[in-house]
Formats: C-alpha cells, structure tokens, sequence
C-alpha cells in the first residue's frame, strides 16, 4: 500500500479492514513466504533466528498501526 | 560389586525416578516408597488436545491450553487466500472532461494528477460577423461563424455567404455544413458550394429537413492546392426560410465532425479550474403534471391521459450509457434530448408506443446530446414515490438513491492557475499538470514563438514537388526538445512523425528529427512560397508546443490544499476546464472488492 491508498483508508474509515493487508506487505518487505516457512521448520535448531523473525513481525504490526492511526503515537507497545 | 555399591546404585535410581515424576507434575513425597512409584507414575497426566485454528497472514503460535500436556492434532479451518483484502484501490487515469466514479468506492477519492490539454482550432474557417442583410427576399445575418436565414426567394438567386476564405486545399479537407431547420424545410434544390479560382466544390443540392430538424452535410475534397475563396448558396425562386441555422466548417483531412466548432485562432489550452462531484441520480426529482413532445421537445398537455415529467433539464454525457430505474417496472419513460444550446435533438422513436420506453434498463445518449427531459406514462401515475433514478453509469442496475447533485467542489488556486504552461499538453501522455502527492507542478510542454531573427534554413533539397502540389522544407535546431518522443503541436501544421518524414510524402506537416532535434517544417509553396525569405515571413509570429528535454519540476505545496473530494458510488467526477474537452486526470478510489 503505498502512502495515497494508506491516506484514503483512513479517510473513509477502513484502516482497521486494511491494517491486515499492510502488516503481509511489512512483512514482506524483508521475509518471503519461503523464509518464513524455513525459520518456522527450524524453529528448534536455529531459535535466535526465530526469535529475530518474531522480533520483526511484531514490529510490523506496531508499524502498520502507526501509520494507519490504529493506536496513538505516544502509546507505542 | 558389594551390597553398599548395590544400595547406593537404588538410591540413586530412585532418586532420579522421583526427579522425573516432578518434572512431568506430580509431586512425589519424600516418605513415598518405591513401591509407590507406579501409582504416581501412573497419574502423570499425558493428555493432549486438538486444536482448530484459523490460518492468518502473519504469524501466530498455537499453544495448548492449560491442563494439557500438548497438541495431538492442530486442524486448520480452511485455507486462508487473502480473507482480509475486502479494499482495492484502484486509479483512473482516463483523459476525460467527466468520468464516472465505479461501483463499490468509498466516500473519498484522491485527487493524484490534474493535467491540461491543447488545440488548434478544428474548424480553419474564420467567417467574418455579417449585420442583418436582405437580398431578393432573403434576410440573412452571420455572427460567431453562424449563418440565420429567413424570408422567401423572390427569384433564383445566387448568394455569397462568406467571402475572402483564403485557405489553401494542401492536405486534403473535409467540407461540412451544420444545418437547423426547426422542422420548416425549405424546398428542395438549395445548393452549396465551396469556390476556388479554378472551379467548385459543389455540397448538396438540398437541405434535408431529418426527423429531428437537423442534418450534417459534408464532402470530402482532395488535395489539389486550390485556394478556396468563398461559400456561396443557389436558392431557387419561393425558396422559404423559417430560422434557418447554419454551421459552416473546413477541416483538415477526411472525417466530418459529428460536432460544431467555432473557429478560433492559434492553439487554445483547456485548464483545469475545478473539480466537481456528483450525486449518482443526475435527476434533481423536481416533478410536474405534463409531457413533452415528440417533434419538437416542447412542453405538450396531454388532456386525456394524465403524465408526469421532469421539469429541469438533466446535464447528461454524448456517447455515454445512462440507467434509468424505476419502482414502477410497468411504465414507460420517454426521453427528450437536447444539445449544448437547448436545442432539441431528438427522443429514441416517435411515440410512446414504441417498444423500448420501459424503465429498468439501459439507453445510449446521441452523441450530440448534452442534456435530457421525460415523462413517465400514466400508469405510473401523478404522485412520485421517490423510486426513479437516472444514473449515469450502467453498473448501477436496480439501484436508486436520492438526488444529492452537487457534494463537492474542489478550485485549482488561483496561484497555481497562473503558473506558466498550465492547461498546456500536447497528447494523453505529455502535458503538464500538478502532482498532488510531492506537490509540484510538472512541465513537460513548453512553446516557442518564432521570429524572423530565428536561424530557420532550407533542407538540402528545398522544394519538392508530386507534380500538383509543392512544397517547401525548412528546420530550426536549438530548440531543448525531447528528441525521443517527438511531440510537437502547431496551428497552421499537422504534426507527422520522423518515418512519414523520411518518407515520400506529399503533404504539409511539423516534425522532429530524432537524429539531431531539429524542428522540420513543411509548407505548401502557396502559402510559404519559394524561398527562405518567403518561408520566415510565412512562419513569423506562429508558435509551436513542444515536449521539454528536461521537464521543470515547481515546489506549489504552499498553495495546495486537501486533495481529497468527497464522491459517491456511480457519481460523477467533472474537471471543469477552460474550454470542455477531454483532460488528462489521475484520480484514485477505494474499492469495496
């Protein structure tokens, strides 16, 4: 999504309906399907890896929120 | 191995038995006897749970809950494609004076690119304002290139409408008369014709009255290099005119406009001054007894069969497909269409018997048509039950929604209006226009004013020449042009394109070299003669829009505001221009998928 199509969900009130499709494309950003099902399969072997990818993910979802004004800027987790 | 080793080795053992016992949950006392073990053993709990989970796009761990020791089986509850992409965005970039929002956008659109478009005059005929004038009958006047005709012949007479024409026939052109009868024809055997020094372009011998009082003659004449001198009409002795209106036009090459233009000169730019947005019911439901009427469009009363109608004109597209709804599936609903003056075009049939008056479907307005009045048949009756709607888009079936007409207006400042080379563009994909996103305004089109100072030279070989007609080539270098693209725009010269140049070509036109960036111009000898004297007189004054090598990129975030306009499903979205014509626009939309 880029910042136009973030701008208008916002607008017309459907960030929350869209904040699932920015947080795949966040994340995709840096893992690809097949990276994501690799650190899952190795997730025992290689747990720093895991750890970094969770890491990720969930700075994403904060991110996504930002910038679609789900949360306030102050009260960032 | 002794007995003290054995015991010890026991110990040991139960000691690490009891460890594992803890660690699957159960507490094991420390007065418990081994002989114990296997019952507590036995209360380890090892049951598992099955799980059913939705997948998502991102991930997420699966735990058991409390009181169980793990997961069995994890079921996913189908397959998750893309659940939560309910929202597309989707972006228009049509070239249009008025578009259609699409079906499913939200309530905000994103205004992205606003552009402008330029043009010479289609119609090269310049017809000189004539005061009221009698001649053998025959009252005529001429203001704006119209001609008003009334009065009867009182013998054959040979009339000269437009005198001094002057316009050379270098590439060919197509002669076409507009011609408004009002439904009182004049008798048969009018003619037109266009005269040169050598002979005539002879038109039409009649004006043809047409169902709906307005015809569309026109001839194609060929290239030759005649010069043509004057428009004049043979109308035979009793001839009778009754507001007879008619609309000359020459245009270059072989298509007759289906459309009046005025004349005007040099290249005019059509910018944009605002945005408009509109409700999806065009019909302001304003609503009276009455009807209109078939051969005129015209109020008419019907006595014995009450009807209701629409009592304000309706601002409808040429060409488009509208949708009319009605919550009444039984009656009939009869268009009356009218052009850009309120004049009447037409209805779809004669009567409204005819087949195809029902509602709930879908009619194609003439391309000549700008606005729209009906009735509704008596079976609807005289009350309205707000359940009609006119909607300009033909995915809109079986919806009606309230007449909001206009929701927004969003005005271009006036700042940015007068920045240099807005409204200018050559084509749909080189034009200038304000990028809302970075707040700039992007020039991509420049003009040039030539002179008789410029360095204009002849080409190698001068003057060429199929035996009929000659021509004159010159080129001008210097000019900071893309010499990729090739786009230029000039008045007085269709533009052609480098292959055509390379070419043998028989015709005048404006070209690029993309070898060198050198501006080509190619002139029937008539008009530029024959010489670099003749042909730098010819061009002095005239100007050329060309593309920028470089496009100029001007910060404006100071005087853009909110680029966001409120729209409605089906709605419309209206740049109002300069002059109406197609503009090239980026708007984007929020799409229920």
């Amino acid at each position: 999504m880029d910042k136009k199509e973030i701008e208008l969900a916002i607008l017309n009130g459907v960030a929350d309906k869209v904040y699932p499709k920015l947080v795949r494309e966040l994340i995709n950003e840096k893992y690809s399907i097949y990276d994501e099902l690799a650190i899952q399969r190795q997730r025992d072997t290689k747990p720093q890896e895991f750890i970094e990818y969770n890491n990720y993910c969930e700075y994403c979802k904060r991110e996504a929120k930002r910038q679609l004004k789900l949360i306030p800027v102050e009260s960032e987790l | 191995m002794s007995i003290a080793s054995e015991i010890t080795r026991l110990q040991t053992a139960k000691a690490n038995i009891k460890t594992s016992i803890e660690n699957k949950g159960v507490v094991v006392s420390s007065s418990d006897k081994l002989d114990n073990y296997s019952s507590l053993i036995d209360s380890i709990n090892i049951s598992t749970q099955v799980k059913t989970v939705n997948p998502q796009n991102y991930t997420k761990e699966i735990t058991p809950d409390v009181g169980y020791r793990g997961l069995s089986k994890v079921v996913l509850d189908g397959v998750l494609v893309d659940s939560h992409d309910s929202y597309t965005s989707t972006t228009d970039d049509n070239v249009a004076y008025e578009k259609i929002v699409p079906s499913g956008a939200l309530k905000y659109a994103s205004l992205d690119k606003l552009g402008g478009m330029s043009e010479p005059s289609k119609n090269l005929l310049n017809i000189p304002d004539v005061a009221e004038t009698t001649n053998n009958g025959i009252t005529y006047k001429i203001k704006n290139g119209v001609i008003i005709m009334n009065g009867t012949a009182s013998s054959g007479i040979s009339l000269i409408l437009v005198n001094n024409i002057n316009i050379v026939n270098s590439n060919g052109l197509c002669a076409v008369l507009f011609v408004d009868t009002h439904n009182t024809n004049p008798t048969t055997n009018v003619e037109f014709n266009y005269k040169t020094a050598e002979s005539s372009y002879y038109l039409q011998t009649r004006i043809d009255n047409g169902t709906y009082a307005q015809s569309i003659i026109s001839r194609n004449l060929n290239a030759d290099s005649n010069i043509i001198t004057r428009l004049s009409m043979w109308i035979p002795n009793g001839t009778i005119f009754n507001n007879c209106v008619i609309k000359p036009m020459l245009v270059n090459g072989s298509t007759a406009p289906t459309e009046y233009q005025p004349y005007f000169s040099g290249i005019r730019d059509s910018a944009v001054v605002s945005v408009k947005s509109y409700g999806m019911n065009v019909w302001d439901e304003q609503w009276e007894i009455g009807g209109y009427n078939f051969s005129n469009g015209n109020t008419a009363v019907y006595n014995n069969r009450i009807r209701s109608k629409s009592t304000n004109y309706i601002s409808v597209i040429p060409n488009s497909t509208i949708y009319i709804y009605c919550g009444d599936t039984n009656a009939k609903w009869c268009p009356f269409f009218y052009d850009k003056n309120y004049n009447y075009v037409g209805s779809i049939g004669n009567s409204y018997t005819d087949i195809s008056y029902y509602t709930n479907t879908t009619y194609t307005v003439p391309s000549n048509a700008y606005y729209l009045r009906f009735y509704l048949t008596s079976v609807y009756g005289t009350t309205y039950n707000n359940d009609v709607c006119i909607n300009l888009s033909s995915g809109a079936n079986g919806t009606y929604k309230q007449y909001r007409g206009l929701i927004e207006t969003k005005t271009i400042p006036a700042e940015v209006q007068a920045l240099t080379g807005y409204g200018w563009g050559i084509n749909d994909t080189c034009y200038n226009y304000i990028y809302y996103e970075i707040k700039k305004f992007i020039q991509n089109v420049s003009n040039y004013t030539l002179s008789l100072t410029d360095d204009v030279r002849l080409s190698s070989t001068a003057i060429i020449t199929d035996g009929t007609n000659s021509f004159i080539r010159g080129y001008l270098s210097g000019i900071p042009l893309n010499k990729q693209n090739l786009n230029i725009l000039m008045a007085e010269l269709p533009t052609q394109s480098f292959s055509y140049w390379q070419g043998t070509y028989k015709e005048e036109f404006i070209g690029i070299d993309p070898n060198n960036g050198n501006v080509v111009f190619v002139v029937n000898t008539v008009k530029a003669g024959e010489t670099l004297e003749t042909l730098k007189a010819w061009l002095n004054g005239k100007v050329f829009y060309y593309e920028l090598e470089t496009p100029v990129e001007t910060y404006i975030s100071q005087y853009l505001n909110d680029n966001t306009i409120e729209i409605e499903e089906n709605g419309t979205l209206v740049s109002n221009n300069t002059y109406e014509q197609k503009v090239p626009s980026e708007i984007t939309y929020l799409v229920e998928v």
